[in-house]
């Protein structure tokens, strides 16, 4: 894997990234609404929110190290361990498992050989099961990253997957 | 017959929609200039509250009424808040909203926030609706550019802004007060109730809560009216709804209707009938939290009234379809997994409880079940139901209950041939 | 004043008042897990739920509050709230909570500390049931964490009630804990390397219901079952809080606080607690001794007496130019009523001071840097207390001969050179008599070592900065020939011929009192349990209440 440590320093210290930050803060009516929003923004460049960021936030907006911990921990979109590239999120609850979210996810975990939890040896793919998605009448739904598809059938799933590079 | 309504999707399909020019060339934000020029503060509220639009969220609580609870001094801070964190599975019409018509709920937040005389709108959206965040943030520059949002709206002195606030993956967030948390930062655990959000709110402010759908229903019932509004639907559920119909359907999606459509006819008329051609076995009405029902129990009207005759709630509207292929048991399973994955752990009832629901669940499932498992899983949902900070333990104890009082004979089978009865059917699928 | 029936008792309460603190004060057991009078409300264990009339669901008694209503609506024509407490439902809730609440909980009772003093095994026994009907794997996670230099941590114990949380926000307000990870799988964790060191961690394993949160020291020590306890006051600043000696064969095992409105609320720090190791392997004399050369001449009591006083012969009639006497804060009102009237008898009237020893600051919650517990009432005594960390050297300056009463300047000066100058003060003295409870540096420079018991060893009484007076017990009996500075100087006295009060505790705390007028009327028994305020007390310091 790679220098994790390396990457939040490098982070914290490019003077761009402070900026977002502090307008970030900025754009609430108080900052603490800001944690949540930062944390979307580190798990979006890091890829996770390693403790280096936790501390840093913790302190830029005036809490406790263990309550950024508590919500970074709560969250199921924060990680503290690195995820792939992509994120695979397969959609596990009732009307996709009506759809065939079984048949879809038991193809993804064939084709990348991991699973659920899992992240391919060359760092390309995690594979997570998720609940509802909020488009139950498109199952069985799959996000990669932010972009949702819906209705994916295995041989779609391995369309999707041939396009990402 | 309940036909199609297009009064809340209007929008939907029309090129461009999201844009604010492409939503005010079709009359919008009319409504809301008519609020801030020609009507009183007090006046909209009143209107609303006439029109008993009933919160879509899925508590069903009148809207108007909810309003009026907050305190009306003018030194204190009042907050709105939109409920975006569309997370109840079987539900996805909030989405429909606020990614093809989001103008339609700002205008109703705006409206809103002139009635109550609120500061501004926290706008929480869940975090895996990125897109719809993007869309909803562009809506919101577009109104600032336009000045119907900021300082002095229009010129009527109003001040009013709309901060959109991402979740990050927490169903308990959907939740009024675990929303609030979230918003200030916290982890989404609800607070105790009383203080009421009316009272005590995001940041200790007195708030109000609404769902998306709700705010979308704003503009119509100022533009026409309290009484064109009960005209629509019954007096349980007026207005016109958005239903949206999953799983086992022929044609899945959001059906906008009157509120007090039937069951039936939403599924055979509207759906399209069963996938695959085959019998309906089992319909959850409104949103996995509502209690199921068997086949013969579809000829109710959807509305509070209607669903509570054969011992379910109206909710969400969120109609999730299982045809005669569907284990009954696998169903419970994945409704049980999905409370104890989300459940946020603060109270020992909904914290300990959903999980031995799930392990007993399975093992039936498994054919691994126990004679006395049916009657020792509807002892704990007795025990989780009304012992709880907020309604999730009632949302797992209340259906979890039903599928296993209205299937009893299918779990007994799990139990007594240590399998399931269909272990040799295939069950539909879309893919 | 609302009229509220629980049960079957009419109950005055104030509107706005917690049920459940209403329904303790006046006796009435209900079950609690997350409540605590000095943190805020949860409501999150669901174990205090009852039944209260108009409502639709139980309600947790910790969360409602007391409510009147207009006459027309009251319950019964008189009544504001109807309260049940063990109606059939109620005790179906309770069941049905505890049940839940143990499906996960370890079967650790067999090795866990908390076994007899465990609120989840109280209820379990009181409100339960015996048998379980959970057959699956528990969910595991991790056990035996070092939580902090004195706090071990077992997380699958834990009943996730957030008092330890909720201490560190709004008590002490380090915030080192927090909740982690979600439902079931919800975890008390610290953030990365931090661990749980402010100076109150141990109040954490107080609170913590069960055995999730429990002391090192104390760990795999003794049943509490077996422990003898005593009520006292801790020694170690000017606060002297309220604190329980748990004792086991003559051996303090660990300190707990009690909570003294007037003093220190629920709380202690671990310093005060910790004593419990600092006096281990402490070297102490069984009787007093004359030092000869390298070696100590041995004498009990009452024999002692006459010998000490022949050792004395050679000096007393240069007292009142050559002898400092230097008693302590360490003293309690009857030793020190003790040395006034011995010094009439035996050195010329000569007073002593106390010193002043500070060590750092005050903090915002317990800790006093006056780290001596009875200072105030030496001066209320009308003893001189010197300057704050005023040099002892200074007080021995042109002096030949010196007492010295349970102070160890020697041991506590920091500073070498300062140390030498004091060593070389001391060993130039043609006299010194050191009476202490333990044999320390300066006491092994001494002519004469008269050993008193502990602090824990002696019934005493004393007075905080606060002006509060509280009564020490004595929680172990020390050998016979440690005495207590008071019984000693009775018995010194007699040895002179002059009249003496009787040497035990009541006729010294009777001097005491002839002194102090505004005690004349007090009784031992209204020092109990959580002493008394007297006047002219330091009214702008905190009093620790909860």
């Amino acid at each position: 894997m790679s220098d994790t440590h390396g990457a939040a320093i490098e982070l914290l210290g490019d003077p761009g990234f402070q900026m977002e930050i502090d307008e970030l803060v900025g754009s609430y009516p108080k900052k603490e609404t800001a944690l949540i929003q930062a944390l979307h923004l580190c798990q979006a460049k890091l890829r996770h929110v390693p403790l280096e960021f936790q501390a840093f936030i913790a302190d830029r907006l005036g809490m406790s190290p263990a309550h950024v911990k508590g919500v970074v921990t709560f969250y199921e979109m924060f990680t503290e361990e690195p995820l792939g590239k992509y994120l695979l999120q397969v959609c596990g609850t009732l009307p996709c498992m009506l759809a065939g979210s079984e048949k879809l996810l038991a193809h993804l975990e064939s084709k990348l050989g991991i699973r659920p939890g899992g992240t391919t040896k060359d760092g390309k793919f995690s594979l997570i099961t998720v609940e509802c998605l909020a488009c139950c009448d498109g199952g069985p739904a799959l996000m990669v990253n932010e972009t949702l598809h819906r209705t994916v059938s295995t041989e779609d799933a391995d369309r999707i997957l041939s396009e990402l590079d | 017959m309940a036909e199609l309504l297009q009064f809340l999707t209007k929008n939907v399909g029309v090129s461009n929609s999201t844009h604010v020019d492409t939503y005010m060339g079709n009359g919008g934000y009319e409504p809301m200039m008519k609020a801030l020029h020609k009507m009183k503060p007090e006046a909209v509220l009143n209107e609303v509250k006439a029109s008993n639009l009933k919160g879509r969220g899925g508590a069903g609580f009148p809207a108007g009424l909810k309003w009026s609870f907050l305190p009306k001094e003018k030194k204190r801070i009042r907050y709105l808040v939109c409920n975006a964190d569309e997370s109840e599975p079987g539900t996805f019409k909030d989405r429909l909203l606020i990614e093809n018509d989001p103008h339609l709920v700002l205008e109703g937040i705006i409206i809103a926030g002139w009635a109550t005389q609120a500061k501004g709108c926290f706008f929480y959206i869940r975090g895996e609706m990125p897109q719809g965040a993007r869309i909803f943030r562009k809506a919101v520059d577009q109104a600032y550019n336009k000045g119907f949002l900021g300082k002095n709206i229009l010129g009527s002195g109003f001040d009013f802004d709309v901060w959109v606030v991402r979740g990050a993956g927490a169903y308990i967030c959907g939740e009024e007060t675990a929303l609030m948390n979230s918003v200030e930062g916290k982890r989404g655990e609800p607070r105790l109730k009383p203080p009421f959000p009316a009272g005590y709110g995001v940041y200790g402010e007195a708030s109000n809560i609404n769902n998306v759908e709700t705010y979308a229903n704003i503009p119509y019932i100022i533009e026409k009216g309290a009484d064109w509004y009960k005209s629509i639907g019954s007096a349980g559920s007026p207005g016109p709804r958005l239903f949206g119909v999953s799983g086992h359907v022929k044609r899945p999606g959001v059906y906008e209707l009157p509120g007090d459509v039937t069951v039936r006819e939403v599924i055979f008329k509207h759906a399209g009938g069963i996938l695959g051609d085959r019998e309906l076995k089992a319909v959850i009405p409104g949103g996995s939290s509502t209690p199921v029902l068997r086949s013969d129990q579809i000829d109710v009207p959807m509305d509070p009234d209607g669903l509570g005759s054969v011992g379910s709630m109206s909710g969400s509207a969120g109609v999730i379809v299982m045809n005669d292929t569907v284990c009954m048991v696998k169903a419970a399973v994945n409704l049980a997994h999905f409370y104890t994955h989300e459940s946020c752990g603060q109270c020992t009832p909904c914290r300990e409880g959903t999980h031995w629901l799930l392990d007993l669940l399975t093992r039936i499932e498994s054919g691994e079940g126990k004679p006395g498992d049916p009657d020792l899983i509807l002892q704990i949902c007795d025990n989780i139901q009304a012992r709880t900070i907020c309604p999730l333990g009632d949302a797992c104890a209340m259906p979890v209950r039903s599928f296993v009082q209205q299937f009893r004979e299918e779990f007994e089978e799990h139990i007594r041939a240590g399998r399931c009865p269909l272990h040799a059917v295939e069950m539909t699928t879309v893919i | 004043m609302a009229l509220i029936r629980i049960d079957d008792r009419e109950i005055e309460a104030p509107a706005g008042e917690n049920l459940l603190r209403v329904a303790l004060k006046n006796g009435i057991a209900i079950p609690f897990f997350c409540y605590h009078p000095a943190l805020s409300v949860v409501g999150q264990c669901r174990m205090c739920l009852v039944k209260v009339e108009g409502a639709p669901k139980l309600l947790p008694a910790c969360s409602t509050l007391v409510a009147e209503l207009p006459e027309d609506k009251k319950f019964e024509g008189k009544y504001d709230m109807v309260v049940e407490t063990a109606s059939e439902e109620v005790k179906q809730a309770q069941r049905g909570v505890l049940e839940l609440q143990l499906i996960n909980h370890p079967l650790d009772c067999p090795i866990c500390d908390q076994a007899g003093e465990c609120m989840l095994q109280e209820y379990a026994y009181e409100y339960g049931d015996s048998s379980s009907r959970m057959e699956f794997e528990k969910v595991h996670s991790p056990k035996r964490v070092d939580f902090g230099p004195h706090i071990v941590f077992d997380s699958e114990r834990c009943i996730k009630c957030t008092r330890c949380i909720r201490f560190c926000r709004e008590i002490t307000k380090t915030n080192e804990l927090t909740m982690a990870h979600r439902g079931v799988w919800n975890e008390i964790q610290l953030f990365h390397d931090r661990k749980l060191d402010n100076p109150y961690s141990l109040c954490t394993a107080d609170l913590c219901p069960v055995g999730a949160l429990t002391s090192k020291e104390f760990r795999f020590k003794e049943r509490v079952w077996f422990l003898a306890s005593a009520n006292s006051v801790c020694p170690e600043c000017s606060r002297g809080c309220s604190a329980r000696y748990d004792t086991y064969r003559g051996e303090i095992l660990r300190l707990v606080p009690i909570d003294n409105p007037k003093v220190n609320g629920p709380w202690m720090c671990d310093y005060g607690r910790l004593l419990t190791e600092r006096i281990k392997g402490i070297e102490r004399l069984d009787m007093p001794a004359f030092r000869r050369g390298s070696s100590l001449e041995r004498h009990p009591w009452p024999a002692f007496a006459g010998k000490f006083l022949e050792k004395l012969s050679f000096y007393r009639k240069d007292f009142k130019k050559t002898l400092a006497v230097i008693l302590s804060g360490r003293m309690t009102l009857e030793e020190l009523i003790a040395y006034e009237t011995l010094s009439e008898a035996l050195f010329s009237d000569v007073s002593g001071t106390a010193p002043n020893v500070t060590r750092g600051e005050d903090d915002d919650l317990l800790i006093r840097k006056e780290k001596r517990p009875n200072l105030e009432g030496a001066r209320r005594l009308g003893i001189a207390v010197s300057e704050e960390n005023a040099a002892v050297a200074d007080l021995l300056k042109g002096k030949k001969t010196a007492l010295i009463v349970r102070e160890d300047p020697l041991g506590d000066v920091e500073d070498e050179e300062a140390k030498a100058a004091l060593e070389k003060a001391l060993t130039g003295l043609d006299l010194l008599i050191v009476a202490d409870d333990a044999l320390t540096e300066t006491a092994k420079l001494a002519h004469v070592v008269i050993p008193l018991p502990a602090w824990h060893e002696m019934e005493g009484t004393t007075v905080n900065f606060l002006g509060t007076l509280q009564k020490t017990a004595r929680v172990l009996i020390p050998p016979r020939n440690r005495k207590p500075f008071y019984e000693a100087a009775s018995l010194l006295l007699q040895a002179e011929g002059v009249e003496a009060p009787g040497g035990s505790f009541g006729p010294w705390f009777s001097k005491v009192k002839e002194r102090i007028p505004e005690l004349s009327e007090l009784r031992v028994r209204d020092l109990l349990p959580h002493g008394v305020r007297l006047a002219g007390g330091d009214e702008s310091a905190s009093g620790g209440e909860a």
